[in-house]
């Protein structure tokens, strides 16, 4: 709830924008997802969470994790702020506690190019952004219902990356977008899950946004463009990446060796992300 | 939020211990930190913390945390 007060007294105060975040849209609903996912395949204990947020706005949407739409807003709030120690102390604390998941650092933005998904994510230290359709193919069980955080459900299925997917939308919010890069149902997807139950996301809260103005902004960067087969190659990269830097002694100084042992069995097990190609 | 600092276990506190060094006299000179990370069990751990930009510390940082306390 902190977070919010401080989003919103941000977002209301922040006039000025940074070149690097465009406003594209105004959000008119902000859906709050708990996104539960099991990042060792062969492990159903190595479940995490991440907090994730959908702002739909009037022609376009942008998901991301909570914690990321809130140090946007702080790294908004303080544009214009050369790249210091100065900004540094100022930044850092207001940043505490919210670390992300290393799986969830990305920007899902439907329809800021039109009937596109664009993904942009910076990893191995390069900008990177991946444009994909936003057409799914859904098979819709009409006479599958259900009730999930008081919205009465439609069951919808499709198959994407290599894994099925099972949705529950609402008609009683008629908005076709979903978390992450799910869309294309008459409603706003409630909940959706893998199969497995690998890969899920459930709705927490869903809020209009009427008072407060909030932006959906855009990073500006100078993107390379790669295919989505290519990111994940480039993610499996990145945490072999970390693995080698992290076993070479540079990068941490542990208290005890068990930790490090620890330490690089729970990265060597990351290797279940949602696209599996 | 909450959440997901009592489901992992974790209490976070990271302090800044002063500035290593500096890269480049430029308006893009890299910053790095030794950072002291205290995970939730209590266990202390040093490592560097390097950005020059806000975004790649950050994402530094949240590396620096992600492998330190394992979440």
């Amino acid at each position: 709830m902190r977070y919010i007060y401080i989003l919103s007294f941000i977002f209301s105060s922040a006039i000025i924008f940074a070149q690097d975040y465009v406003p594209i849209d105004t959000a008119v609903l902000s859906c709050s997802y708990f996104y539960d996912f099991q990042e060792d395949s062969l492990d159903k204990s190595s479940m995490v969470s991440e907090e994730m947020t959908l702002l739909i706005g009037r022609h376009s949407s942008l998901f991301l994790a909570t914690n990321q739409l809130y140090r946007d807003s702080v790294l908004m709030a303080l544009s214009g702020e050369p790249f210091n120690q100065n900004g540094l102390n100022k930044i850092m604390p207001l940043i505490q506690g919210t670390t992300l998941n290393l799986y969830c650092v990305y920007h899902i933005y439907n329809n800021y190019m039109a009937n596109s998904i664009l993904f942009t994510n910076y990893l191995n230290k390069k900008y990177l952004k991946v444009i994909e359709s936003n057409k799914a193919n859904w098979k819709i069980e009409a006479n599958k219902d259900t009730v999930i955080s008081g919205y009465k459900c439609l069951n919808a299925s499709t198959e994407l990356w290599g894994r099925k997917f099972i949705a529950w939308f609402t008609l009683e919010i008629p908005i076709s977008y979903g978390p992450y890069k799910f869309c294309g149902l008459p409603g706003l997807i409630i909940q959706i899950s893998d199969d497995k139950k690998q890969h899920k996301f459930t709705i927490n809260t869903v809020k209009k946004i009427k008072d407060k103005q909030q932006t959906i902004y855009y990073i500006n960067k100078d993107y390379i463009e790669i295919t989505p087969e290519e990111y994940v190659k480039s993610l499996q990269y990145y945490f072999a990446d970390l693995y080698n830097r992290v076993s070479s002694g540079g990068m941490v100084t542990f208290q005890d060796d068990e930790r490090k042992a620890k330490s690089l069995d729970r990265i060597r097990s990351k290797n279940n992300n949602i696209e599996k190609y | 939020m909450k959440k997901n600092i009592i489901k992992s276990g974790l209490i976070l506190v990271v302090f800044v211990l002063g500035i290593t060094y500096t890269n480049n006299a430029n308006a893009t000179e890299e910053q790095c930190h030794t950072v002291q990370i205290l995970c939730g069990d209590s266990s202390v751990n040093f490592g560097l913390v390097c950005g020059s930009t806000y975004e790649e510390y950050m994402r530094n940082y949240d590396e620096m945390v992600s492998v330190v306390c394992n979440n």
